[in-house]
């Protein structure tokens, strides 16, 4: 049971999403399936101030998200040595990132794993996928910081052993003046709609087309 | 005497050994079974899941030695994650151990 837990957790935020959308200020674009048909990604359009954060980057430099205002954003969540879905939504962001052109995108991977995620095992973490440092940091520091960020991002942490959490996927795009416009819940967003959303919030034109 | 020693050894090593091989059967179920399958054919339930190829692992078991597995199992490769940062070196040998039994 223990091994599907990345799997198991990724449907849980169903009820969140039914919760959120009876409270209302949150739209929901569609609600999307993976071309593989699998269930577990949905797409969430919204119009909030992205919660502000500072926590280290995997040169152990302080880095907070409004230092990135001007830039559009992409937060998401994994750990390193996670072995289920993490390693493939890091490697479709990697061939994201190689899509999009640079300068006008920073992408923020923050750890569920700080006991282990130190800022030099996500700096190998992230050079084993290629990814280009300048347009990407990867993020850890103390617990108590992460977990006021998993809160405010809609991440449920659970550690299960060392090198081991539960955790769901979220992936927050955030625009160049710090409104956090979609989420992608789960792990199987398609990168072509993750990258239509880019165009869109980079030409200006998200809030007509949403 | 000499006999009963030898005899005594013998079975606190097939005891270390059958200890071994199941700490490094409950790592790869938790850690590996996922992606390389529960007999390491690369089909687990992760690679229909996520429509992902992972090579059959027993090819590599048949030309790889134990250092250039080990390497693998701690620094990772392609996809799969590094485990240096969360197992012992213990662990990583009886993972080694438990994938080794593979036919």
């Amino acid at each position: 049971m223990r091994m599907f837990g990345c799997l198991r957790v990724a449907v849980a935020p169903l009820s969140l999403i039914v919760a959120l959308a009876l409270a209302g200020g949150t739209a929901f674009g569609h609600f999307g399936s993976s071309s593989k048909g699998a269930p577990f990604a949905w797409r969430e359009v919204q119009e909030v101030q992205a919660p502000e954060f500072q926590i280290l980057d995997q040169e152990g430099r302080p880095l907070s998200l409004s230092d990135l205002r001007g830039r559009i954003v992409l937060v998401n969540f994994v750990f390193s040595s996670c072995s289920e879905s993490c390693p493939f939504v890091t490697a479709k962001l990697a061939s994201l990132q190689r899509e999009i052109p640079e300068g006008s995108f920073h992408f923020l991977t923050v750890t569920t794993d700080p006991e282990v995620d130190h800022p030099p095992v996500l700096k190998e973490y992230g050079k084993k996928f290629g990814v280009d440092f300048r347009g990407w940091s990867f993020l850890s520091g103390p617990r108590e910081a992460l977990e006021a960020i998993w809160k405010d991002y809609g991440v449920n942490v659970t550690p299960i052993e060392r090198g081991w959490v539960d955790h769901n996927y979220v992936l927050a795009l955030i625009d160049a003046k710090g409104i956090w416009r979609v989420t992608y819940h789960g792990e199987t967003w398609e990168t072509a709609d993750v990258l239509k959303d880019l165009q869109r919030l980079l030409s200006s034109s998200f809030l007509a087309e949403k | 005497m000499a006999a009963s020693v030898a005899v005594f050894l013998w079975l606190v090593g097939c005891n270390s050994e059958n200890l071994a091989l199941e700490q490094g059967a409950g790592i790869y179920a938790q850690r590996c079974l996922a992606c390389h399958g529960r007999q390491g054919g690369g089909d687990g339930p992760q690679t229909a899941f996520l429509g992902v190829r992972v090579p059959d692992l027993r090819e590599s078991l048949s030309v790889k030695q134990d250092s250039e597995l080990l390497a693998i199992i701690s620094g990772g490769k392609n996809l799969m994650p590094a485990f240096g940062p969360v197992l012992t070196e213990t662990e990583q040998r009886s993972v080694l151990k438990f994938v080794r039994s593979f036919k």
